[in-house]
């Protein structure tokens, strides 16, 4: 029913190729909601962002000139 | 990867955060609020991220989870309208793609929270049918069946909006300019 092969986890290079699948949907008779849909997601990505997250904007830019001692730890990466 | 490098990739990632957001939770003041509520968190909880690892993931995950965590606490309030869950076209509908991508939007309204979020994530945010399991914390087989039901709910609400003739014409082209 749907040609979309079964993923293997979320940093998978197969993902990429699963993710057009996915994204197509199953068969041509759902193009235009997929199309449809990522059309309207893109307007918001589109608009300018708000007055309220450019301050929190430059907020991260402070602690990213303050917090350079914080450590990140690396868990299990590429667990997937 | 520099947690200035994770900071500089959050920045860029917003925009997408405020579309899922808005999807969710259908009101685009609280749909920022939310996702200025889930970068503090994010920020917070920076050491949690494992570099190298999906970063667009993990912050669809915590705003989903500041959404359903606000819900539970009643924070939103329920709004059953009309309303589409991404924001009207700008522009006058006097073309029939607005009509139609209104309409779409109308329909996506209509969904269950489960089935729009699937939906969103897989087709719109460019998710794998595994990454969307992940943020929503259920099997890849539900994620993939919630997006089918939601995709065959939206053929059938739009549908319904046209006559029967119009169906066959509309195998490309959805109709949208019949009145709801």
């Amino acid at each position: 029913m749907n040609p979309a092969k079964p993923p293997h986890g979320p940093v998978d290079p197969a993902a990429a190729r699963e993710r057009t699948a996915a994204a197509e949907g199953p068969g041509a008779r759902a193009d235009w909601i997929g199309d449809g849909l990522r059309q309207l997601y893109r307007r918001v990505t589109e608009e300018p962002l708000p007055e309220a997250f450019a301050k929190l904007l430059a907020q991260l830019d402070e602690e990213d000139s303050s917090a350079a001692g914080v450590p990140a730890v690396p868990d299990d990466a590429g667990s997937n | 990867m520099t947690l200035a490098a994770i900071r500089a990739e959050m920045v860029e990632l917003v925009p997408q955060l405020r579309a899922f957001a808005r999807s969710l939770c259908r009101d685009p003041s609280r749909a920022d609020d939310l996702v200025q509520e889930a970068l503090v968190r994010a920020l917070t909880n920076l050491v949690q991220f494992t570099p190298g690892t999906n970063l667009k993931a993990w912050l669809f995950t915590i705003v989903r989870n500041e959404y359903y965590t606000q819900l539970r606490r009643g924070r939103f309030e329920v709004r059953v309208d009309s309303e589409g869950s991404l924001p009207e076209p700008s522009v006058p509908p006097e073309h029939e793609g607005e009509l139609q991508l209104r309409d779409l939007n109308r329909a996506l309204g209509q969904l269950s929270p489960d089935q729009r979020e699937a939906l969103i994530l897989v087709t719109a945010s460019g998710f794998s049918y595994a990454e969307a399991a992940h943020i929503c914390g259920c099997a890849v087989g539900t994620i993939k069946s919630r997006v089918g039901r939601a995709r065959e709910q939206l053929t059938r609400l739009l549908e319904g909006t046209a006559s029967p003739e119009s169906r066959d014409r509309s195998r490309r082209e959805p109709p949208g300019t019949a009145p709801p």
